[in-house]
This record gives C-alpha cells, structure tokens and sequence, in this order.
C-alpha cells in the first residue's frame, strides 16, 4: 500500500496572546487524518471548533504547536508541511498547494483578472495568456468584463469570493485548501462551484474542505472530519451528523 | 535546492562615545534568495535600517559577516572589501533607495543625469548610450519624460522617489534595498510607488530588501518577513504567518496597532 499524499499526525496548535497576560487559547488538539491524491475530506463542526486553524495550520499561516504533516511532492519527496524551510513552502505554494480563505485578500488596486492571473504568472505563464485563462475561469463564475477589469475592494461579498474560487481552479493544484468557498454564493454559482470541484478531483486534486451545507458535503466529500472544540473524529458522509436534519444543533451538542 | 543571494551573519554595530554605548544591531542573521524579497520590519530605533546601512556600506559594521554570491563566489566577506571592491558592490551588485530622495538623489543634477551617473558608475560610456538607458528606465518608473531634464529638487515627494528608484534599477544590480521607500508621502502617492515597486518585482524578479515600519507595506511587498525590536531580530516567517499567527509579544502588539 502506498503512503498517503498527506498524513497529518498529532496536530495540536495552541496560541498564547501575550497582550492579555498570556492567556491560551487551543484551537487544535492532537488532530490526525491521511489524505490520498483525488479525495475529498471535508470538515465540519460548529463555529470556533478548529476548522479554519487547521487550514491554516497546513498552510503554514498558522505554526502548528505539535504534530506532522508529511506530504508527498509531485517529485517524489517527503516533506513535514509543519517544519519544512519557509522556501520549500513558498514554492509549494506557487505549485502544488493553494489554498483559499473564507475571505479575499486582494492586494489594492489590482483587476480582478490580473488577481487571478498573477497564480499564472508567478508560475511563469505569459502574462498574455494567464489574463485570457483568468479571464476563461472568471466568466464560467458568471463574471461579465466589466467587473473582471474593476477591483475586487469593490466588489460584493458574492463577487469577492468568486474571485478567491478562480484563483483556486485557475490551476488545479495537487492538495487544494477551502474555507467555506460557497458561504456566499447564490444557487447558480454554488452549482459552478461544485462542477469545478468535480473536475479537479477527476483531474487528481486533492481537497480539504470546510462547509457548513451538509449537502454539500453529501454530494462532494468521500470523506468527513467532524471538529469540535479542538478534536476530530471521522464518519461518513452519510452518516447521521451529516444527514440529520438539524445538522448545527448535533454538532453544537458534541462540543458541550 | 537554491543557495541563498545573501547571507548575513552575526552582524553587530555598536556606536560608542564617551560613557555611553548605543547597540544599534546585535547578532543580526539571515538568508536572501534569488527573486525573493524580504522585509525587515520593526519600530523606530530598531536597528532595521542599520541593517541597510551595513549592507550598502554607507556604516561599517562593528563586527560579522556578509556573503554575496557573487562577489569571489561567495566566499569572501563583503566587509572585508578594499575601496575598490566596495565601490563595485556599491556600484555594479547593489543599489539602495533611501527614504530621504536627498541621500540617494543629487538634486541639482537632472533627473536623466542622476540615471545617468549610476551608468557611468558602472563603466558605461556612450552618451547616447546612456541617454537611451536613462530615458528607459525613467519611463518605466513613470516619470513623464520631457521632465527628464529637470532637476530632482523641484519635483513632488512622489516623483523623486521614482526618480530614485529608477537610478536604482538602471545597471540591473542583484540586490535593491529599499529603506522606507513610502514614508513621508501622502497616502495617494505612497500606493503609487507600491504599485510600481510590486509591477517591477513581478516584471523583473528583483531580489529585494525591504525596511518598513509599516505593516502595509511589508504586507504587499515581502515573502518573507523579519522583526526586529532594539537591534535584535525577535521573530522571521512567512509574512502571512507573522501578520495572522505572530508569536513574540511585540510582534503581537505590532499586527494589534493596526487599525484597521
């Protein structure tokens, strides 16, 4: 049996705010998973269980306190995503892993277009054709061209968190990091959405993905990791906690 | 794996008079790697310019060591140079853009001429040669050219920078260092010279050091970032991870002052 793409073992983060006394707050406790090329793992649990910290974590804006997370690159090599050299992530992050926040941080004064042809450009696509690719993506999201050439600090919620999304598809990456990438979204979209996350997975992309519409979860995840307050375990995508009809509620009562 | 562009190492400068000794950095490491810009980020009297200085040799440091690639490949400590390699570090390897235009500009030279001389600096010869360059690159920084002629002094804040940063670029050195580039400009103009600085960086893949005191900055600009607090460097990371997930108490505080 081949090792998995990426094994996270032991994941604890812990954060000691120091401008008030010190206090700690643990987001994660001793969290683990493995992850295969072509799956799809969501997360769910109730607001303030872990979640976003441990995308985060992976991504490597968060320093996990404890723990491994071996991935496998496409080379061939193994790296612990946790400690590997910051350049190492800074590269992994131009080829291989992206990763997606709940919200749009765009840099100002920059199209929308050029935010999502810069994942291109930096791995050395022409600019030419990296702006007609964003562009591609950004219209299958029903962006029209007037918007792709505004700023996206402009734009609505709906609209800045399309843009995040072309970001993520405008290059399949091999390990994909979502938070909530359809909290905002109309039905149409939500639908576009989910279409393209079908065609990475085909494609191999691997993905961790928060959501909170367990439908969502139903009809894309393989697998789930329900988070509350700090801890994970595993069930199926139809199991109860995803089925039920009160799916919040149950996973508010787990955390009690 | 890449080897780094610059390595630095337990760089000290301590200014000391009589009865007093002011450590303006202690023990100050760190990597640059090609096409990488860092950013140096901290307060007032942090040490963070100190650190430019030592590297573009306007102070010499009291003690460390500075390895640029390729300068004897790598081998040779950059502050044990003679005049004459220093004036080719200073003149063919590095370029620095000061956050005063009168440090890295002369004024009453034209704007063409202050490119120009960094040209000639660096053994470039033919007038229309360098006029050509220097029209170039003013053009890229976006002074409007018929002010090419005119001298520094009478221009806006803005456009002196651009002038400098033009100077800087002109002989495509391997390292820029940017000390506060938007400091003191108003806020329209600052995100001007950002703009240009993050265009030229994408376009041309400068290496590039970056001092701020302004998270903003660094934010836009930096992969990665180091922090620096009364001459030392209390924390380094990926930017993103220093701005959201800081760790030392006065990088706490530091990313909790911004205010918005």
């Amino acid at each position: 049996m081949a090792d998995p793409m990426l094994s996270v073992s032991g994941l604890s983060k812990t954060i000691t705010l120091h401008i008030l006394h010190g206090a700690e707050v643990r987001p994660l406790r001793d969290v683990s998973f493995d992850l295969d090329a072509g799956e799809f793992l969501a997360i769910a649990g109730p607001s303030g269980a872990g979640k976003s910290s441990l995308l985060k974590c992976l991504n490597r804006t968060y320093l996990a306190t404890a723990g491994t997370a071996r991935y496998i690159t496409r080379a061939g090599e193994t790296v612990d995503l946790f400690s590997a050299p910051e350049r190492e992530v800074v590269a992994l992050r131009r080829d291989e892993i992206t990763y997606v926040s709940q919200f749009l941080k765009a840099p100002p004064r920059v199209p929308a277009v050029d935010v999502v042809a810069s994942v291109l450009t930096q791995r050395g696509v022409e600019l030419e054709v990296a702006r007609e690719r964003a562009s591609a993506m950004l219209s299958r999201l029903g962006m029209g061209p007037s918007l792709q050439t505004s700023y996206p600090a402009l734009f609505s919620g709906g609209e800045q968190q399309r843009v995040n999304v072309a970001k993520a598809f405008v290059a399949p990456p091999r390990l994909l990091l979502l938070d909530e990438p359809t909290s905002a979204l109309d039905a149409d979209n939500r639908e576009r959405v989910i279409e393209l996350l079908h065609e990475a997975q085909a494609a191999g992309t691997a993905v961790i993905a928060i959501f909170h519409d367990r439908d969502l979860i139903r009809r894309l995840a393989d697998r789930v990791l329900v988070l509350a307050d700090g801890t994970a375990r595993e069930v199926a995508p139809d199991d109860d906690y995803i089925a039920g009809d009160s799916v919040t509620d149950e996973l508010l009562e787990v955390s009690r | 794996m890449v080897a780094p562009l610059l390595r630095v190492r337990d760089l000290n400068k301590i200014y000391s008079g009589k009865g007093h000794r002011i450590v303006a950095c202690e023990d100050v490491s760190f990597d640059v790697y090609p096409g990488e810009v860092l950013g140096i980020v901290g307060e007032s009297g942090s040490g963070k310019s100190t650190v430019l200085q030592c590297l573009f040799q306007d102070v010499i440091p009291t003690s460390g060591s500075a390895f640029l690639t390729s300068f004897h490949g790598g081998e040779r400590n950059m502050w044990d140079a003679d005049r004459r390699e220093r004036r080719e570090l200073r003149t063919h390897r590095m370029s620095m853009v000061y956050q005063n235009p009168r440090q890295g500009l002369n004024l009453m030279v034209t704007a063409g001429g202050n490119v120009a001389e960094r040209l000639l600096a660096a053994d470039w010869r033919r007038v229309s040669d360098i006029r050509a360059k220097a029209s170039d690159y003013l053009v890229r920084t976006e002074v409007p050219i018929e002010r090419m002629d005119d001298f520094p002094a009478f221009f806006s804040g803005g456009m002196q920078q651009r002038v400098q940063i033009a100077k800087a670029l002109a002989n495509n050195p391997e390292l820029v260092l940017l000390d506060e580039l938007t400091t003191g400009l108003d806020v329209s103009v600052q995100a001007g010279v950002l703009d240009l600085v993050r265009d030229i960086q994408s376009r041309y893949g400068v290496t590039a050091i970056v001092v701020s005191h302004d998270l903003g900055v660094i934010r836009l600009l930096a992969d990665r970032t180091l922090v620096m607090k009364d001459g030392h460097v209390v924390e380094s990371g990926l930017t993103d991870q220093i701005l959201e997930d800081p760790q030392h108490p006065y990088t706490q505080l530091l990313v909790n002052c911004v205010t918005n």
